[in-house]
């Protein structure tokens, strides 16, 4: 079967088994079981053939993923270069819910994938909703975001020192003025 | 082959479904009509919906709740006004009886034959005209008896059909998405999210705004001490939801009864006078504020939609023309907007 008909034939499947997985993924760690109903209710279940692309760079960035089963490799074009390789349990995306920038690298299904997508302006709507689950949702998020900017912060800060002891002609002018400013 | 003669013959397809689908459409016109009043009225419904979902009720119960509040209001408001809006629907039809409307037409007559007599027209005979009119229509009257008994099952399946809608509204939408490609699945979770803001903040406010309509001709009415200020006021604010002649046979209407009524000609020039302001504070001040500019309709496509709405359709055609082209131009436009940003062109 296609995973067009796949998609529309098998999207209402879920139950426990999502809400597991969701248990999983450190943004919904907080939730109770009736929030996590509430967040399974907007949920899209989608799958994708091997090779199939998930988005692509460059375009608006709307949501975010999370793996149910396959394996997912997001890569930067140009070059082709695959900076992660995803799989069960793994989510991408997630600064998507925050606000609508676009894609910073392709999502491609390396394997054939199932995969649940939460949309941002359904997760807006769940957030006005439920206002309380937005909190035990948005905090986890922040969280996991300065995480990411303290890592490239950290990134950053090894890249210049390489490129002093290369002893480039040019030495490339320092963007921040503090580590605080960066994790701010 | 041109560029041109290529973008025609890709086109092609395109004008054929659309032709297949103004048919269908056509066909099965009554059926379109009932789901898109009650499309229409679930979208001017749900904000209620969510925000008593925001109080922690599940959606079957919100949409439970809002469903009964407004079917409550509704029955309250019809027990209340009642009374009186059928006292006045009886007057206004000892007004209207064929004498009296004959003498009105005999003034008219006259009027016109004493200003136009330079034309050499000696016998203006528009009762002789009304009355081969009525004649030849009056089989016409038959044909509307079943369209009374179709409002009568309107009623009972529009809020059946609005129940469902409201309620399951998000699931429906889900639905409809989960048949989408992998490809035009975040493309089509975007245009949906973009058009539903759009048409929901444009029709929100087409509703506010034709309630204030009706409720200010009322009360103008009233002070005016316009008899059947219950039955012309309303009318007046409805008709206002056609664009440019809508305001005008409210105006028309309601200085006709009330000249039929008893009135003078100053209580005729102050009526002009009121629905004048009230159509200068709908466009100035309500219009501008509640109506979404970027739904805005060039006025010969209004003029057109009205004139196809009400062939295809009737009154409720033509009442139901705008917001429908309105909904034609957001998917339109949203869609070419959003092809451009997922690169589908």
């Amino acid at each position: 079967m296609s995973t067009f008909w796949n998609n529309w034939f098998r999207s209402k499947a879920g139950g426990a088994d999502v809400r597991d997985l969701l248990r999983k993924i450190p943004l919904f760690a907080d939730l109770g079981r009736k929030e996590l109903a509430a967040v399974e209710r907007i949920l899209h279940r989608r799958e994708y053939g091997a090779g199939e692309i998930i988005f692509r760079q460059g375009e608006p960035g709307v949501g975010m993923y999370i793996v149910e089963q396959g394996t997912v490799a997001i890569v930067f074009e140009p070059g082709e270069r695959v900076l992660a390789t995803l799989c069960d349990g793994d989510f991408f995306g997630e600064i998507s819910l925050l606000n609508e920038t676009p894609r910073s690298a392709t999502a491609r299904a390396e394997t054939a994938c199932t995969l649940w997508g939460l949309f941002q302006p359904d997760f807006f709507g769940l957030l006005e909703r439920n206002p309380r689950l937005g909190v035990r949702v948005l905090l986890p998020l922040a969280r996991i975001a300065g995480q990411r900017l303290l890592r490239a912060d950290h990134q950053l800060l090894a890249l210049h020192d390489e490129l002093e002891q290369a002893g480039e002609g040019n030495q490339p002018e320092r963007h921040h003025d503090t580590q605080d400013d960066l994790v701010a | 082959m041109t560029r041109r003669t290529t973008w025609w013959l890709s086109g092609l397809p395109a004008l054929v479904g659309i032709a297949a689908a103004m048919y269908f459409l056509a066909e099965v016109g009554e059926v379109v009509e009932l789901l898109l009043v009650s499309a229409l009225l679930a979208y001017v419904m749900d904000p209620a919906v969510r925000a008593l979902e925001a109080r922690g009720l599940g959606r079957t119960a919100a949409t439970t709740v809002v469903f009964a509040g407004t079917l409550t209001l509704i029955v309250l408001l019809f027990i209340a006004l009642l009374p009186v809006v059928f006292a006045q629907f009886r007057a206004i039809q000892h007004v209207l009886t064929p004498e009296r409307v004959g003498e009105a037409v005999a003034v008219l007559e006259r009027w016109l034959a004493e200003r136009l007599a330079f034309l050499g027209q000696g016998d203006v005979s528009l009762a002789g005209s009304l009355r081969e009119f009525a004649l030849t229509r009056a089989g016409a009257v038959l044909d509307y008896v079943p369209g009374v008994m179709s409002l009568l099952g309107d009623m009972v399946l529009i809020p059946f059909l609005l129940f469902f809608m409201l309620k399951d509204g998000p699931a429906l939408k889900k639905t409809f998405v989960a048949c989408m490609p992998n490809r035009y699945f975040e493309f089509s979770l975007t245009l949906l999210h973009k058009v539903d803001i759009q048409l929901g903040n444009f029709l929100r406010g087409q509703l506010i705004a034709t309630l204030i309509v009706i409720v200010l001709s009322t009360l103008a009415l009233w002070l005016l001490d316009v008899d059947y200020y219950l039955l012309i006021g309303p009318l007046a604010g409805l008709t206002n939801l056609i664009p440019y002649i809508g305001p005008l046979i409210g105006i028309v209407f309601a200085v006709v009864v009330a000249l039929l009524g008893g009135g003078t000609a100053y209580t005729a020039l102050a009526i002009v006078i009121a629905f004048t302001v009230i159509q200068l504070i709908d466009n100035v001040l309500v219009n501008p504020l509640v109506v979404a500019r970027n739904v805005e309709l060039h006025p010969v496509v209004v003029l057109l939609v009205v004139i196809i709405g009400g062939h295809f359709f009737g009154i409720i055609g033509l009442l139901l023309a705008v917001p429908a082209a309105a909904v034609f131009k957001v998917v339109i436009q949203e869609t070419a907007r959003n092809a451009r940003r997922y690169r589908f062109q």
